[in-house]
């Protein structure tokens, strides 16, 4: 371990200057910006802290941001329970099998989520192929309400996060030694107690490194839950783009906008604290 | 580790077992019988079907035709935590997320061993290892060797009646793969299960085992002790795989028996062997002698001019190579106590050797 800090430490120093046109761009482009919003959020014109007693003045903003954190835990929830069996099933099929499923599982992901928004209204709209379908059928007499709803909400979510599980968990899990869940076999352990004591830890990594993406773009979304949500599933962006948009409160939208990323930092601090504290009492 | 604590070995049959791979033939009408507590090595090139023969006991893979035994009894329907095998595998397979105490103590959590037996019989397993200070160590903190040593530590804590090595020593550099054979030589003495060996390094075989098993192509190419496999090598494979060899031509002499060596234009006679016919003999080089000048030849021996063409200076011994007057080399080596002097190249010498000490080969 000690060397291999020693070495990170030598490499990292003579390769510094790689990093330096990221970290140029990160500077203009996001920490500038952030600056920006933070300035503009305790100035208005002169300082004040007008924006951030709103917030704590009206429950609407808190109980937005609570169910904005509450929805994101829940995709990026769906996300690992989807994403892990596929991602397993990818890294384990035959690779050819496995070069056609990928490009299914990506080609959504060249499209616009825009489109892979509205295309749900065209599936689970009142005139949606799915309610024709099932009055085709005779099924059901009047179309059933499936647009607009919480559930539709995780849905649409759900459907444009979930490639980004399924490719941190495979990318990971394509590196696991197989002769580890041989090794653990012979040793004694069944099938799955030698995925459940050695390859599910070996693939945490993965796993996490897909729930924090996940959970931070969720936290950002707001396209789609205007457009195949009801009245009560805005989310914190929702708030945000009308105060940009439509109540112009550059100021405002600014405080919700930092409320926001303090929110997404803390859940992600907290989720990570837990990873390592599991990670260091690691055990059969 | 007392030798109380531990079952004695089980024995291990192979019954006419194949295994294909798709078209691919890779383990043929393979029948061995394993005693209890033997040190038995499966010897063979890379391909030969080692690993797979192994892999089978281990529960791994299952044969495609015949059966395998442990103990008499067909394992053909455990799975491979059933079936209380240990093994140790060429690049270790440690846990990564687990230090070497859990590691060790992994097998006897599966078999939900208390708390208290466990630190005990991982204590003494770190023990026998000489590892009894790494206990809280990470596999990546531990040296190739240390690493090595916990494999084996893991695979022995539960007393498993059998054990399984597929080449454990393949990443250790020439010192530590020495030190490791007297280790493992070591802890046969100490445990008492029947120990199945994989390796394609010969001198390996020759020195941990009661028996090796020379494969060659999934076949069983020859089965001996050391001695026998080293000295009476049954065909043209065992001769050239096990150790250095010279291999020489024989042409029929039109009597039974009588036949003449091809490189040395030389009669060669030996009492006809059933079985057949022999095509060449194989000479070992520290069978081969070089006469100085004016020593008579032993009576009967077989001797010849060549000229020195190669020196490898070992040390202790030298190593010739020397040109026959047809062009084909002949290797010989000699102790340096021996040897009078450091011959140069292209000195001429007289070789001679005693034709007991040939061994006649059929072509495998
Ligand atoms: N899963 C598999 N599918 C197809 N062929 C295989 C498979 N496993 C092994 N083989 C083939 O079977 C043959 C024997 O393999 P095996 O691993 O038993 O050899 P080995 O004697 O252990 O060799 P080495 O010394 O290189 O480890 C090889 O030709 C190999 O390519
Ligand atoms: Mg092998």
């Amino acid at each position: 371990m000690m060397m291999n800090e020693q070495k990170q430490a030598r490499s990292e120093g003579s390769a510094f200057w790689l990093l330096v046109p990221a970290i140029l761009l990160l500077i203009g482009l996001f920490g500038y910006p952030l600056l920006k919003v933070l300035i503009t959020s305790i100035l208005d014109p002169g300082f004040t802290l007008a924006h951030y007693l709103r917030i704590l003045d009206r429950p609407i903003y808190l109980t937005v941001l609570a169910r904005t954190v509450e929805v994101s835990l829940i995709v990026t929830a769906l996300c690992f329970l989807l994403g892990y069996p596929a991602a397993y099933y990818l890294a384990h099929c035959p690779p050819r099998l496995r070069t056609y499923l990928f490009l299914l599982i990506l080609l959504p992901m060249w499209t616009s989520l825009l489109i892979r928004s509205y295309s749900w209204i065209v599936v689970l709209g009142k005139n949606g192929v799915i309610n024709l379908g099932l009055i085709q059928l005779g099924l059901i007499a009047e179309p059933l309400q499936m647009l607009y709803t919480t559930g539709t909400v995780y849905l649409a979510m759900v459907q444009i996060l979930l490639p980004i599980m399924i490719l941190t968990c495979y990318g990971v899990m394509i590196k696991i030694d197989q002769g580890l869940v041989r090794a653990a076999r012979v040793l004694g352990a069944s099938a799955w107690r030698a995925f459940a004591t050695v390859y599910f830890p070996l693939s945490l990594a993965g796993v996490s490194t897909g729930a924090v993406i996940i959970f931070i773009l969720a936290m950002g979304f707001f396209v789609t839950p205007a457009l195949v949500g009801s009245r009560q599933d805005i989310m914190l962006g929702n708030l945000i783009e009308t105060q940009i948009n439509q109540a112009v409160n550059l100021g405002f939208a600014s405080a919700l906008g930092l409320l926001l990323l303090a929110a997404t930092i803390a859940v992600v601090m907290l989720f990570r604290a837990v990873m390592r504290w599991r990670f260091s009492h690691a055990s059969v | 580790m007392r030798k109380a604590d531990i079952q004695t070995g089980a024995t291990v049959d192979f019954q006419a077992v194949g295994r294909s791979f798709g078209k691919l033939d890779v383990l043929k009408d393979f029948s061995l019988a394993i005693a209890a507590g033997e040190f038995l090595t499966l010897l063979g090139p890379s391909g030969s079907g080692k690993t797979t023969a192994l892999n089978m006991i281990a529960g791994f893979l299952q044969p495609t035709s015949g059966d395998i035994l442990i103990d008499g009894k067909s394992i053909a329907s455990l799975p491979p935590e059933r079936r209380n095998v240990g093994m140790v595998f060429q690049n270790y397979s440690l846990f990564p997320h687990m230090n070497v105490f859990d590691n060790v103590a992994f097998p006897l959590k599966m078999r939900r061993a208390s708390a208290q037996l466990i630190k005990e019989k991982v204590e003494k397993a770190l023990e026998l290892v000489h590892l009894a200070d790494y206990a809280a160590r990470m596999p990546t903190q531990i040296s190739g060797g240390q690493r090595q040593r916990v494999a084996f530590a893991r695979a022995i804590v539960f007393a498993p009646r059998v054990l399984l090595m597929d080449e454990p020593l393949g990443a250790l550099d020439l010192k530590l793969r020495e030190h490791m054979q007297l280790e493992i030589k070591r802890y046969r003495d100490e445990i008492g299960c029947t120990m199945i060996y994989v390796t394609h390094d010969q001198g390996e075989a020759l020195t941990l085992s009661d028996r090796i098993v020379v494969m060659n192509n999934g076949r069983i190419v020859q089965i001996g002790g050391p001695e026998e496999i080293y000295d009476r090598p049954a065909n043209r494979f065992s001769a050239e795989f096990i150790g250095e060899n010279n291999i020489l031509r024989l042409q029929p002499n039109g009597k039974a028996g009588h036949w003449v060596i091809e490189e040395l234009k030389q009669p060669f006679a030996s009492p006809a062997a059933a079985g057949p016919a022999p095509q060449a003999l194989s000479i070992r080089p520290e069978k081969i002698a070089r006469l100085k000048a004016g020593e008579a030849r032993g009576p009967g021996s077989i001797a010849f001019d060549a000229t020195i063409a190669e020196i490898l200076f070992f040390g202790d011994v030298i190593k010739y190579s020397a040109r026959l007057a047809d062009g084909a080399l002949i290797k010989f080596k000699e102790h340096r106590a021996a040897a009078t002097s450091v011959m140069r190249v292209d000195q001429s010498v007289t070789l001679a050797f005693a034709p007991g000490d040939a061994v006649l080969l059929a072509d495998e």
